[in-house]
């Protein structure tokens, strides 16, 4: 897949920006139906709480992933919307695209490349795996 | 009494062992080690519940993500996306502790989910055991996550992953709850492996009890084999015929005349010898009268590959493929190696149903004793069940039976002490006169029939098979009463001489 077919889906699919919303995507292609705590959430995707709730707002905003609306429960159950009509099947393409490691960081790359990160309290949020800063390899793939 | 309402599994052979199927609501334990195959029974259950029975399910996962679910599920050629868009599955992945803590909840979002698609079942893959310290715990636990499930009157099944190979080790607080207990196992068997399932208990209902094997098939699922020594129907064991009058023909010229016409219908033949007596020629020849007749014909062959066997029968000018052709031949072999001897009987259980023979051969009953050991108790049992089968399905069976004396006999079935249940018996021996070994045979066991007992010689002729020759010198020969022998019962008798009577005048 060459760096413009990624841009160009990224293009048609609009809201993915940070490495986190696509992780978080990632993760939602393969668990479309997830009832779990978003501090859970953090842990499996690698990333700190706040980068992961931001990305959950931003997904649910582009109509990618529903969640249940009691706001009362500590979880909650998180739908992968994936036959949205909007979408279509570049999505699919896209998370098929980015299953594979080399997909994965030509995805970030592409990312990289379209805009700046966004910016949260003047601080850029930095991912972390595991608990650890994400490697440098993963902000900066050689594609 | 009422009928219990059961939920059939729909997997194949495992609703006979239930008698049915589960009781609906029961809380399902399957239990077993690592690879015994729980996510594939629960998965099963739960996907021929959805396309099946218009009983909509939920999968709860907590460690195998839903895609590789679905991938694997895909090798059984179970699509699950597609009922997941058609409204009929769930599948949530979830924690442990979040899945416990909401089925404690009065208003549960998974039990939302579960009925917004109207689910009737329910499969939690992965539940663990608590450790041994905390077993009053762990079946607190479990008792309020089955009351949970009982509350949506959904019929559940939770995977529960054992570490004991030892089934006595492995009583867990959980089995005490949960109203049915099914325990899968795989244990090694010589250099293979058998995979095995066993209902420890289930309330509501009978089951078979026992273990029974079961494999996991590509491209279809789990097939559970009824253990052969579980008891069928009452109508098998009152399936012996009775018809004293229809004789089934031999095939073999001159046999007919010694068995009275032919062997009683549903009858049970033993054809004993050493190899190349002339027991499969026998076989063969048995089958193709039949099938002249348009009688069906069954032929179980373990120790030669069809091929083999259909030039065998073309060496006696007997074109098998064509009766096999014509519907009225069924070749069945199966190679001896790794018998799994519940499956392979399922198997001529289901030929037998289905074919729906009148006539079958079984060559051999050695080679089963020689794969499941002649002095152990399944080889009896099977034995025992498919004499009933056969009995049940009116079928006249001959079974071929390889003894190794080459002169004489000092036993009908050596170490296979199974001859009490075989109606006739026909002895095949080798007798040495001059420099050639001459065919002989005795019918040596008609149950219910006359028989002389005498040994006839037979001859195979090439293009031709096997023929009894008829006895010309037996008028000549004069019957003398046992009075007339010594040694009558030590086996080696001897003509006695003549009393000498002394005459007084």
């Amino acid at each position: 897949m060459k760096p413009k077919q990624i841009g160009d889906f990224l293009d048609r699919i609009g809201c993915l920006e940070h490495p986190c919303d696509l992780d978080l995507l990632l993760f939602f292609y393969r668990h479309p139906q997830a009832f779990l705590k978003s501090e859970r959430l953090a842990e499996y995707v690698g990333y700190d709480l706040p980068q992961v709730e931001r990305s959950l707002e931003i997904l649910m905003t582009a109509g990618l992933l529903r969640q249940s609306p009691d706001s009362t429960r500590p979880a909650r159950l998180y739908v992968l919307t994936r036959g949205s009509s909007i979408l279509g099947g570049w999505l699919s393409s896209l998370l098929r695209i980015a299953a594979t490691p080399e997909g994965r960081l030509a995805v970030f790359h592409a990312l990289k490349q379209r805009r700046p990160p966004r910016l949260s309290g003047g601080d850029e949020p930095e991912p972390v795996a595991n608990g650890r800063p994400v490697p440098r390899t993963l902000e900066e793939p050689h594609a | 009494m009422p009928e219990p309402d059961l939920v059939k599994t729909g997997i194949k052979g495992l609703d006979e062992v239930l008698f049915g199927g589960f009781p609906r609501g029961n809380i399902i334990l399957v239990a077993g080690t690592a690879g015994t195959g729980k996510t594939t029974f629960g998965v099963e259950f739960v996907y021929r519940g959805a396309s099946q029975f218009n009983e909509p399910g939920v999968i709860v996962l907590f460690e195998v993500a839903p895609d590789k679910l679905i991938r694997d599920a895909a090798l059984f050629g179970w699509d699950l996306r597609e009922l997941e868009r058609n409204g009929r599955l769930k599948m949530i992945f979830t924690t442990r502790q979040l899945f416990q803590q909401e089925l404690q909840q009065a208003d549960s979002q998974l039990l939302a989910e579960a009925a917004e698609i109207g689910a009737r079942r329910i499969f939690v893959d992965g539940l663990v055991r608590l450790p041994e310290s905390n077993a009053g715990d762990s079946r607190d636990a479990f008792h309020l996550l089955a009351e949970g499930l009982h509350r949506e009157n959904l019929t559940a099944m939770l995977a529960l992953e054992s570490t004991f190979a030892d089934p006595a080790a492995a009583r867990a607080p959980e089995e005490f709850v949960a109203d049915t207990i099914v325990r899968l196992s795989i244990e090694p068997v010589q250099r293979a492996v058998l995979r095995s399932l066993e209902i420890v208990k289930s309330r509501g209902h009978e089951f078979a009890l026992g273990r029974h094997t079961f494999r996991i098939i590509n491209g279809q699922g789990l097939e559970v084999y009824r253990r052969v020594q579980a008891p069928r129907g009452l109508l098998r064991e009152r399936g012996a015929a009775f018809d004293p009058t229809t004789r089934v023909t031999t095939g073999v010229p001159g046999l007919d005349e010694l068995v009275n016409g032919g062997y009683f219908v549903a009858s049970t033949t033993l054809v004993v010898g050493i190899s190349g007596a002339g027991k499969s020629v026998m076989a063969l020849q048995y089958i193709a009268e039949g099938a002249r007749r348009g009688e069906r014909g069954l032929m179980i062959t373990l120790d030669e590959p069809p091929a083999q066997v259909l030039r065998n029968a073309h060496s006696i000018g007997i074109d098998l493929q064509a009766f096999i052709d014509k519907g009225l031949v069924h070749l069945w072999y199966e190679p001896p190696q790794e018998f799994e001897i519940d499956r392979h009987f399922a198997q001529i259980e289901a030929i037998v149903e289905d074919f729906k023979p009148r006539r079958a051969v079984i060559d051999s009953l050695s080679t089963y004793g020689s794969s499941l050991g002649p002095a152990e108790r399944s080889f009896r049992d099977f034995f025992h069940a498919i004499v009933a089968l056969m009995k049940e399905h009116q079928v006249t069976a001959v079974y071929n039976h390889e003894n190794p004396e080459m002169l004489g006999m000092s036993s009908m079935m050596g170490e296979f002490k199974v001859s009490s249940l075989v109606d006739n018996i026909i002895l095949m021996n080798w007798v040495e006169l001059g420099d050639s070994f001459r065919h002989a045979l005795t019918v040596a066991k008609m149950r219910a029939m006359p028989t002389s007992r005498t040994t006839h010689e037979c001859e195979i002729a090439n293009g031709q098979g096997m023929k009894v020759l008829p006895r010309p010198i037996r008028a000549a020969l004069p019957v003398v009463p046992f009075a007339g022998y010594l040694g009558l019962i030590s086996r080696s008798p001897e003509r006695r001489s003549p009393p000498m009577v002394s005459e007084t005048p």
